[in-house]
């Protein structure tokens, strides 16, 4: 395969041997340091192939030999350029295309970060920038030893970094540290307090003084489960106080929505402006203005990918729609529709843990507005613990200033 | 005596075995041969090839006999091969 692209580069040529001993032209061609191969008998002539510089040199054994040479074929390069001399475009395509290949192979065209699990991509694209190591850069600027050694002196979580340099894509191999568990220590005392009002239902307690009974009434931050136990000599001991109080609370949710509001009506029309990109140029090829009125912009941005690899070739796409702002006013089944939402959206975020009994929903009309008001009624545990403090104990007694008799 | 003249080919770097200043030919079957030590093709079709070696003209028959590859002092033949003479 070699040497047919050698040949095929420098040229050469089938040509026919005619005469009465094509052998003896052989022997001499040979013997001279020529080379030609392929040589196949036919009829009485020798065909062969010989490099395309030698062919002029062989005449004089062709003479020597008494035989005659006729060129049967051209192949290679040579003889490829000099058909196409006077496409000139072709040449200057392949020199562009050339230099333009050999450019751009000096610089980093691609990062690939691999092994990150907690540290996110984008801050390590943004530290590795800080670092010398970004999209564009030349090749020989990257420091392949200080970038690993600055990026894990910034990052505490990197156990170990490399950067490994393939052609123009930098693959970044990062080994995170393993992160150590947290031990509950805690030998705090702790109270239950209540974190809402309701109705005492059920009172399940795992360590502590239940202090509260169910079916009684219960205010935010009064004691549910008191810290303070009662040991075998009959003392008081402190521990961490620890259970599940199911109380019924009630939820108020209250919103407007007005009669008529704005809605934006969208024209049919759609104006789209082109724009391809080349490298760092963006070339528009349509013409069309923004709209006068209002509208809404849609950007759509495309590349070429090769092997994953984003290409520094696309295009970009501007949709823009015109619109109007009207009044309109909502009908029953859409008025139905929003309040749903609204309070499916508070029973979601609000209301997430509760266990919820009965929603009453109450709509008030207004001369411009409807007043929503929606009543729920839960189950959920209102236990939240809380530390003994000292000054749960002790009373500052006042302090009046005495008097000192002179 | 004869060992005394393998050791000095051997230093001369040739093959025991072989005789100096004479052909090699080496065969695999009879569809390719191997020729060193030629002195040039003296005939050349696709049913007869003649080659001249130092001493002797050796002459292969067959059918659709061609030269693969020749050099000054090599040659290699394809081919059916089907007779192999030795003018001396």
């Amino acid at each position: 395969m070699l040497t047919f692209l050698l040949r095929w580069i420098f040229g050469y040529v089938d040509f026919k041997i005619i005469g009465k001993f094509p052998e003896r032209f052989l022997n001499i061609t040979i013997n001279n340091g020529i080379k030609v191969w392929d040589a196949n008998p036919e009829n009485g002539v020798i065909f062969a192939k010989i490099a395309a510089a030698n062919y002029k040199n062989i005449r004089p054994y062709a003479k020597k030999a008494r035989v005659r040479l006729k060129l049967a074929d051209k192949h290679g390069l040579p003889f490829f350029i000099s058909a196409h001399k006077t496409r000139l475009g072709i040449l200057i395509g392949m020199v562009c295309f050339i230099i333009v290949l050999s450019v751009l192979s000096k610089f980093v065209w691609v990062i690939n970060i691999d092994g990150n699990t907690t540290i996110s991509e984008t801050y390590m694209r943004k530290v590795l920038s800080d670092n010398g190591l970004t999209v564009g850069m030349k090749l020989k600027d990257v420091k392949v030893y200080s970038i690993p050694r600055m990026t894990t002196l910034e990052i505490d979580k990197i156990a170990w970094m490399s950067v490994n340099m393939k052609g123009c894509v930098a693959n970044v191999e990062i080994k995170e540290k393993a992160v150590k568990p947290s031990i509950d220590k805690d030998d705090s005392s702790y109270n239950i307090k209540a974190k809402k009002d309701g109705i005492i239902l059920t009172v399940e307690a795992h360590n502590g003084n239940p202090v509260i009974k169910p079916g009684s009434g219960v205010s935010k931050g009064q004691l549910l489960v008191s810290g303070i136990v009662e040991d075998k000599n009959g003392g008081n001991m402190f521990v961490g106080a620890n259970a599940v109080v199911m109380a019924q609370t009630e939820y108020t949710k209250n919103f407007t929505v007005k009669k008529q509001t704005e809605q934006f009506v969208f024209d049919d029309k759609i104006n789209t402006r082109n724009e391809i990109v080349f490298l760092w140029w963006n070339i528009p090829f349509s013409f069309i203005r923004q709209p006068t009125k209002s509208f809404y912009s849609q950007f759509e941005s495309r590349r070429v990918n090769q092997n994953d690899v984003k290409q520094p070739i696309g295009y970009n796409r501007e949709s823009m729609i015109a619109y109007n702002a009207e009044n309109v006013s909502y009908d029953k089944k859409t008025f139905d529709k929003l309040v749903n939402d609204r309070l499916r959206l508070y029973e979601i975020f609000d209301l997430g843990k509760c266990e919820k009994i009965s929603p009453k929903l109450a709509v008030t009309d207004d001369k411009k507005q409807y007043n929503v008001e929606c009543k729920y009624t839960c189950n959920e545990d209102i236990a939240v613990r809380e530390k003994i403090e000292i000054t749960d104990f002790v009373t500052v007694p006042d302090e009046t200033p005495t008097e000192i008799e002179s | 005596m004869q060992k005394k003249r393998a050791d000095s080919r051997e230093k001369q770097g040739q093959k025991f075995g072989m005789l100096f200043d004479a052909p090699h030919f080496e065969m695999n079957s009879n569809n390719e041969v191997i020729i060193e030590g030629s002195r040039g093709v003296l005939e050349y079709t696709q049913e007869v090839i003649r080659i001249n070696t130092n001493k002797m003209v050796v002459t292969f028959k067959g059918r659709g006999l061609n030269v693969k590859c020749i050099s000054p002092q090599e040659l290699i033949i394809n081919g059916f091969i089907t007779c192999i003479e030795f003018s001396v």
